[in-house]
């Protein structure tokens, strides 16, 4: 029988709220991935007319489609619309080190700029979004990541002492660019989308980047601007962090007011942890470490998912995927493998 | 409280500035090079280290107070040298062939050399080869690999491979570490030791210099 999409099911995920079918979700699937699925180039489409574009587009939501997933994961990033950035990525030394950088640095242009670069994308995602599918995604890149990408992370360290206030007003600054840049994206292109979420690596593999006193006074608030306007728009907000954020999962919960939490490593620990931690109050996403994807032959895949799948399903929404994304290097057997055996265990 | 304990103190909450004003006092009272660096700058840096294992500080408070460890070394080097004081142990470090992170490596670096360990950095993108000609050629007892990708730390195998195609393993030992490293893949590849984290690393480096270099001498005494 022929896969019919419906987004319903992650918007019920998201809303905690158990799906009537579980739902497939990755936060990034790489083109490279998608080429070979598809069997056609697309990475380079997305560099040609408007024509290419929206060829590009078709494969790539036909994939989502025909791999069984309810949506598609789309996002564009606010990094490269940032003026001197790459800090975050490229290992460039960040254009904003002092005050003086910080007064004289274009902040105004940052909106229009990320929709000078993206929006013919974004229409372009709207035109191929097949039938019962909406996108899940929006704005990549959320508050701590902007605000490395413009310092870098060992500057920005050295920043906690050397200037604190600056420290701090690159939080709240980066915040209200965000803000402007996502109230516009919702207003524009948000009917697309039926789950909205950004993703702000806040930790490693045995604590937090920064203190968790400063997540707090510092990033929190800022989520919770974006969150509040996410909501505002009637959609539930997916937020993704890697990393052992348990210190501060409370306060993103309560303050910021995320619907439902991403990624998971296993070093740090299993999806169904996630799962018994926090499924009485968000919806949880993701299951199968990126390293499990990679590694694992078919049988103790296998395995592996029905166990989490087995642990995480009856305690509200879930929907599942990887735990952290599908990037260009995992092995096309190992992430074919994994969606075989979820739409096998969906009795698909 | 003394000039050594105020070292420490400084150093502890990353004030590079006092830091260097208090080793260049020690110095001037003619305290020995070697007292100042270990009573007041190892010493702090210990307190960090251990501080970070437990999470009871974060990665900013260990990169402020290395910067003022490394601020107040600076002065003592050469009296360290002139003295005749080695590190206790040598390390070669670098993110693998294919991986650009390095966060965790310059972490790890600063932990090791907060224990007096001398660390040669080879940056990231480090070739297996590189890493075999730096530890011997810079008598290192330790190659230490870091890897935040899965696909990349295999080219740890191969750094042991090349140990072991050297017939270096005696005498130069193969630390592994990074986010999707583990103690079983250590095992697995045949690297000598894995540390869940840069504390950790240092600890456990100190510790395989010290045997190491007591087995040379030992060896060179037969």
């Amino acid at each position: 029988m022929e896969f019919v999409p419906d987004y319903h099911h992650i918007v019920a995920a998201a809303y905690n709220r158990e799906a009537k079918r579980l739902p497939l979700y990755e936060h990034l699937v790489g083109d490279t991935i998608v080429e070979q699925v598809m069997n056609k180039k697309i990475a380079q489409l997305r560099d040609g007319d408007a024509a290419d574009i929206n060829e590009y587009f078709n494969v790539y939501c036909t994939f989502f489609k025909e791999m069984g997933y309810d949506t598609v994961s789309y996002e564009d990033l606010i990094g490269p619309a940032m003026p001197g950035s790459g800090a975050l990525g490229n290992h460039v030394k960040g254009v904003i080190q002092t005050r003086e950088d910080f007064d004289s640095y274009p902040w105004d242009s940052i909106s229009d700029t990320f929709f000078n670069m993206y929006s013919k994308y974004y229409d372009a995602l709207r035109v191929n979004m097949p039938a019962g599918m909406k996108a899940i995604g929006g704005v990549g890149y959320g508050i701590f990541e902007c605000v490395q990408d413009l310092v870098g992370y060992e500057d920005l360290c050295y920043m906690v002492v050397d200037d604190p206030d600056l420290y701090r007003d690159m939080f709240f600054k980066i915040g209200e660019s965000n803000l402007k840049i996502w109230n516009r994206f919702l207003k524009e292109y948000g009917d697309i989308y039926c789950v909205c979420r950004f993703g702000d690596d806040l930790g490693f593999k045995s604590n937090t980047l920064i203190p968790t006193d400063d997540i707090r006074t510092l990033v929190i608030p800022q989520y919770k601007k974006i969150i509040d306007a996410v909501h505002s728009a009637g959609k539930p907000f997916l937020y993704h962090s890697c990393g052992c954020i348990f210190e501060v999962m409370d306060d993103i919960i309560n303050i910021a007011g995320i619907n439902a939490k991403h990624s998971n490593e296993d070093q740090i620990a299993r999806f169904p942890v996630w799962v018994e931690k926090y499924g009485d109050r968000i919806g949880n996403f993701g299951g199968i470490d990126t390293d499990a994807v990679c590694r694992l032959p078919y049988a103790e895949m296998k395995e592996y998912i029905t166990d989490v799948v087995r642990k995480s399903s009856g305690h509200g929404g879930f929907a599942f995927g990887s735990g952290n994304s599908i990037p260009d290097y995992v092995p096309i057997d190992g992430y074919m493998n994994m969606v075989e055996i979820a739409r096998g265990i969906r009795g698909e | 409280m003394s000039i050594f304990n105020e070292i420490s103190e400084n150093l502890q909450k990353g004030k590079a500035k006092t830091v260097k004003e208090l080793v260049q006092q020690a110095i001037n009272e003619g305290y020995p090079a070697k007292q100042i660096l270990e009573e007041g700058l190892l010493v702090g840096m210990g307190v960090v280290g251990e501080k970070f294992k437990n999470n009871d500080v974060f990665v900013p408070e260990v990169l402020v107070a290395a910067r003022a460890m490394n601020i107040g070394a600076a002065l003592l080097k050469p009296l360290l040298m002139e003295a005749g004081v080695e590190a206790s142990g040598r390390v070669c470090i670098g993110t693998v062939k294919g991986d650009l992170h390095d966060i965790g490596k310059n972490l790890v670096k600063m932990m090791m050399e907060g224990k007096g360990l001398e660390v040669v950095d080879l940056g990231t993108d480090v070739p297996p080869e590189k890493f075999i000609e730096t530890a011997q050629e810079q008598g290192c007892q330790i190659i230490c690999c870091s890897a935040l990708l899965t696909t990349t730390m295999g080219m740890m195998e191969e750094v042991v491979a090349l140990a072991d195609k050297a017939g270096i393993r005696d005498n130069i030992k193969i630390m592994v570490g990074g986010a999707p490293v583990t103690e079983s893949f250590c095992r697995k590849i045949g690297a000598d030791k894995y540390s869940a984290d840069a504390a950790s690393a240092a600890d456990a480096a100190v510790e395989i210099c010290k045997t190491l270099i007591i087995e040379q001498e030992e060896r060179g005494s037969l």
